[in-house]
């Protein structure tokens, strides 16, 4: 059986017709010298399509992945220093951030772990977000997919 | 900016000028993020540029930059003469100031490109405004020793005061750039964001450099690795670049500085960027301070990240 109809309009579907009507209706009525007026409005194309795709923010899951990473090197100096173990994403970025910058310089065993273990899975989980987020740069400087 | 405001900036004029000229033509110019820009013509035939504050973008103020553009104005250098300035934000809600419009092409937002002649008077200027004896017209305690990791703990800083959670890789950008900061012979004025974008032109000389808010005293290489590695990047290649600069200022930057500075500049960047989130929650939700503060910020985070794994992968240790 088919999913009734939902009632309500969903955000996504707000946000879609927000950038179609910017993009099909407003910017092609702008003055040809409203540069500003133009870019702004296809930077909020940009922004309205990134609303109606993003998935759930994802700063909760990131810590605990990097709480899980930090507590599996129990015998690494650096991550002793940087992170006492607590596990709210604050005190874990904290700690994440304070062992990278303790592991520059160093090539001892300690910190080699660091950017062996731990900082792949951060530059991991930014390239996860860029992947969402790309396409507003593409807005930023004025050019759109489709 | 509303009515109230509109007259109550034409008062304010009108008493600075000692006229009753009356604003005829007040337009939003297509540049800056970090500020908004107005053209303003008035009754008598004068025209000015208003720039005005968006709630600290970039965490920069009106005050340093409308002081350091009068000191380079008085050193000779090519910029808008600076005017008056209105620092407390009561007139129209922001700071703002006001200077000459100059006439004079200014390329395109998102144009990089300048015709070979232009490159090469950018280049010459850029060089001449490092060059000047600044310690005639501005005050600083700054030294060569310092110059480079105050600046690194400036734009940190400022990251921090912007969010309550730590960004890891910004802090491993910081720890990196402390520990390779090179040696600086002689504290300049760099611009802090020179090159096509940011310069009125007519076509083969520069009439202006424009956009002076990250102007500071440091290292002069953070503005020729800026001008070659990003705000140039688009106008040619960086070999070409590289062997102008040698050519027309005598400037070589050598592999591990252009390394250096690359990585300075988009820490920087991403730093700086990270204050257009807050502006948009706050005072200004326009769409460009969201994507400068997301997407913008990321992508430089990223650079950083790339640059210090590139050097570790090559040998230097800890990146």
């Amino acid at each position: 059986m088919a999913e009734p109809t939902p009632r309500a309009l969903t955000d996504a579907e707000i946000h879609r017709s927000v950038a179609e009507t910017l993009l099909h209706v407003i910017v092609p009525a702008l003055r040809d010298d409203a540069d500003w007026a133009r870019a702004a409005a296809i930077q909020l194309v940009g922004l309205a399509r990134y609303a109606a795709t993003r998935g759930p923010d994802v700063s909760e899951g990131f810590a605990e992945e990097l709480a899980d990473v930090m507590a599996t090197m129990a015998n690494n100096e650096i991550v002793a220093t940087a992170w006492g173990g607590d596990r709210s994403p604050r005190s874990v970025m904290d700690g994440a951030g304070r062992a990278l910058a303790l592991a520059v310089g160093r090539d001892d065993e300690h910190a080699v772990e660091i950017r062996s273990a731990l900082r792949p899975v951060v530059v991991r989980q930014l390239d996860e977000e860029l992947a969402t987020t790309a396409p507003l740069v593409e807005a930023f400087r004025g050019r759109l997919d489709g | 900016m509303d009515e109230a405001e509109l007259a109550a900036l034409e008062s304010w004029l009108q008493v600075r000028r000692g006229s009753d000229a009356k604003i005829s033509e007040f337009d939003r110019m297509a540049t800056g993020n970090s500020r908004e820009n107005w053209f303003v013509g008035l009754s008598d035939g004068e025209r000015f540029v208003v720039r005005i504050e968006q709630g600290g973008v970039f965490g920069t103020s009106s005050a340093d930059e409308f002081r350091m553009m009068k000191a380079v104005q008085e050193l000779g250098c090519p910029v808008a003469p600076v005017r008056w300035i209105e620092p407390t934000g009561e007139l129209v809600g922001q700071p703002f100031f006001v200077m000459d419009y100059l006439d004079g092409v200014a390329t395109g937002r998102d144009d990089r490109s300048m015709a070979p002649a232009l490159v090469v008077d950018l280049v010459r200027r850029l060089a001449e405004l490092h060059r000047t004896e600044w310690r005639t017209r501005l005050d600083a305690d700054v030294t060569a020793g310092d110059a480079t990791h105050a600046a690194i703990d400036r734009w940190h800083r400022l990251y921090r005061s912007e969010t309550t959670v730590a960004i890891p890789l910004l802090e491993e950008g910081a720890a990196w750039l402390h520990l390779h900061a090179p040696p600086l012979e002689r504290v300049v004025i760099v611009h802090g964001d020179p090159g096509p974008g940011n310069v009125v032109h007519d076509g083969r000389r520069v009439i202006a450099f424009t956009d002076w808010e990250f102007a500071h005293l440091g290292d002069p290489m953070e503005d020729w690795v800026y001008l070659v590695t990003m705000r140039g990047a688009r106008t040619m290649a960086s070999d070409e670049w590289l062997a102008t600069l040698a050519q027309v200022a005598g400037v070589t930057v050598g592999a591990d500085e252009l390394r250096y500075w690359s990585v300075f500049n988009h820490f920087k960047g991403a730093c700086a960027n990270l204050t257009c989130r807050r502006v948009f929650r706050t005072t200004k939700p326009m769409p460009n301070l969201a994507l400068i503060g997301t997407a913008l910020h990321q992508t430089y985070v990223r650079e950083v990240a790339r640059l210090i794994g590139e050097s570790a992968r090559e040998g230097r240790e800890g990146g």
